[in-house]
Order: C-alpha cells, then sequence, then structure tokens
C-alpha cells in the first residue's frame, strides 16, 4: 500500500485529438461509481437490519472540478464551447490523471458539461466543472 | 522572489501616510524614532493547482501593521492614514512583485480601550495583498 499525493494529479479532455490538462484545476472529483442496489425489506422481516439486493446494474455518478477561471484559456473555452455547441461536441473522452509512480489514470466518456464562475470579492477567479458521463468510469484493476 | 514583503515595506516607507515613521519588518530596531510601525506577515496563500503547484503568478499575503506613537491619537491617526493609502489600493509596491488587489481586514477601532505597549500607544491594522510578479 502506499499513500498518494494529489498534487500532480490531472483532469484531461480530449481537444483537437488529443488528451489535454485542464489547466488552473484546483480540485476534481470523479463522482461515485456505484452499485444499483434495492431495499427489498418485508413487512414479516423479524431482523432489524435492512436487506438489500444488487440489481447487477453500475450507476456513475457526476464528475467535478474547480479551476481558477482565465477567462483567455482556450481549454476553458473548450468547456464554454462545448455546452453551447450543444450535443455536436459529444462524446468527448476524457480522463483523470493520479499523482502515483505509474500513474494511474480512470478514463471516461463525457456526453455533457456543466459551467459556472464564482466571482467573491477578497478571492480569486474560479469556475466551477461538472461532467456527465456516458457510462461507469474505469478504474485501474 | 514570492513574497511581497520588503516592496510592501519599501511602499510604506516612501509613503506620505506614514508621515516620515520608519517601518520594520518583525520588530523595530532598538532606539528608533517614535511613532514608528512593525509589520508581521500573518499568512499567505499561494492558490496553488493540481497541475501547476508552482505558479506564482497570483498569491495573497496578509499582514498585521502595528503603529507606535506617543498618544493614541497618534498612533491611530498614522494607521488610519496608511489604512485610507491601501484600501483598494493596485500598482508598484516594490521591485520583485505587483499589487493586484488590496483591502482592510481589520482595524484597532476607537470603541476599544486604548491600548499600550511599553508605554506606547499601539493602533493594529491588518491588510490583504494579492500580488503578481512585476513586470
Amino acid at each position: 500500500m502506499a499513500k498518494v499525493k494529489t498534487r500532480g494529479s490531472l483532469f484531461k479532455l480530449t481537444i483537437s485529438a488529443s488528451l489535454t490538462t485542464i489547466a488552473q484545476c484546483q480540485e476534481f472529483s470523479t463522482g461515485e461509481t456505484k452499485n444499483r442496489t434495492l431495499d427489498v425489506e418485508c413487512l414479516d422481516d423479524s431482523s432489524p437490519g435492512v436487506e438489500m439486493m444488487n440489481d447487477g446494474c453500475v450507476t456513475q455518478e457526476e464528475g467535478s472540478a474547480t479551476l481558477l477561471f482565465d477567462p483567455d484559456s482556450t481549454n476553458h473555452q473548450f468547456i464554454t464551447d462545448s455546452i453551447l455547441a450543444g450535443s455536436a461536441s459529444f462524446p468527448i473522452a476524457g480522463s483523470y490523471v493520479f499523482a502515483d509512480a505509474t500513474p494511474a489514470s480512470t478514463t471516461f466518456s463525457a456526453v455533457g458539461f456543466g459551467f459556472g464562475a464564482t466571482v467573491a470579492v477578497k478571492d480569486v477567479l474560479k469556475a466551477n466543472v461538472s461532467v456527465t458521463y456516458a457510462g461507469p468510469l474505469t478504474w485501474p484493476t | 522572489m514570492r513574497s511581497i514583503k520588503t516592496g510592501f515595506r519599501a511602499f510604506l516607507d516612501a509613503n506620505a501616510a506614514t508621515a516620515g515613521a520608519p517601518v520594520f519588518i518583525g520588530r523595530a530596531e532598538q532606539n528608533c524614532p517614535i511613532p514608528f510601525i512593525v509589520m508581521q506577515r500573518l499568512r499567505t496563500e499561494p492558490y496553488d493547482t493540481l497541475d501547476a503547484p508552482g505558479d506564482d503568478s497570483l498569491r495573497a499575503e496578509t499582514f498585521r501593521v502595528t503603529t507606535y506613537a506617543h498618544t493614541d491619537q497618534a498612533a491611530h491617526g498614522i494607521a488610519d492614514a496608511v489604512a485610507e493609502v491601501l484600501d483598494d489600493y493596485e500598482g508598484a509596491m516594490g521591485s520583485h512583485r505587483r499589487c493586484e488587489a488590496a483591502w482592510i481586514e481589520d482595524e484597532s477601532g476607537d470603541y476599544e480601550p486604548p491600548e499600550y505597549v511599553d508605554g506606547l500607544a499601539v493602533a493594529d491594522l491588518v491588510v490583504t495583498i494579492q500580488h503578481s510578479p512585476a513586470a
């Protein structure tokens, strides 16, 4: 087991056919890859535990990232340009690269983005990005 | 140089708002003229990012600026004048870094009882400066 630093982790999207680091990313969250489960607790079940079952499907939560937003950055503009192009730009392949020795990564196919700027006095200009995936992320195995 | 500390000291030292009071970093020289000003850096915020953690294109530093004078009125007078100059200042600040934005976080107020240190009245000012490398 190794403890892995986060500095050097990268959020990448395919821009002009090559995986490109989205610059000035302060943090990202991949979202949870989850088994879909059902509550199958019955009225006559005397056990205090709630009985659950796995229905065989895998769900994927949205990813998110916080950027130090540069309105003049072409790769920040790529995200907003893709949104405003409607469905024409998607799907867009991307990856999250971790800062371990390998380095390991998880890849995804994005079918939509969200983008909003945060402007607060006494702070630096930031933007929140959300990523909706076509399906579950691929994780290192 | 990633800190604006020395540039900020030079800026204050040369500014008319300080009324000629010498400005020191950390602690004052022994037997220095009165009034005088001591500044201390309280914290820094480097705005690090995952992909470029060493990027110093914009940083923030917070300083406490303490004015020492014979009277409470004199100490507050200089502190108020310094606050007036610093609040919303944008421009040169030393040769290494440029002040992009400055704002006053806190000032010791008139409602507080006068504070004396070693027989001298003191007035505190806390200021945060966002700065980038000088061109």
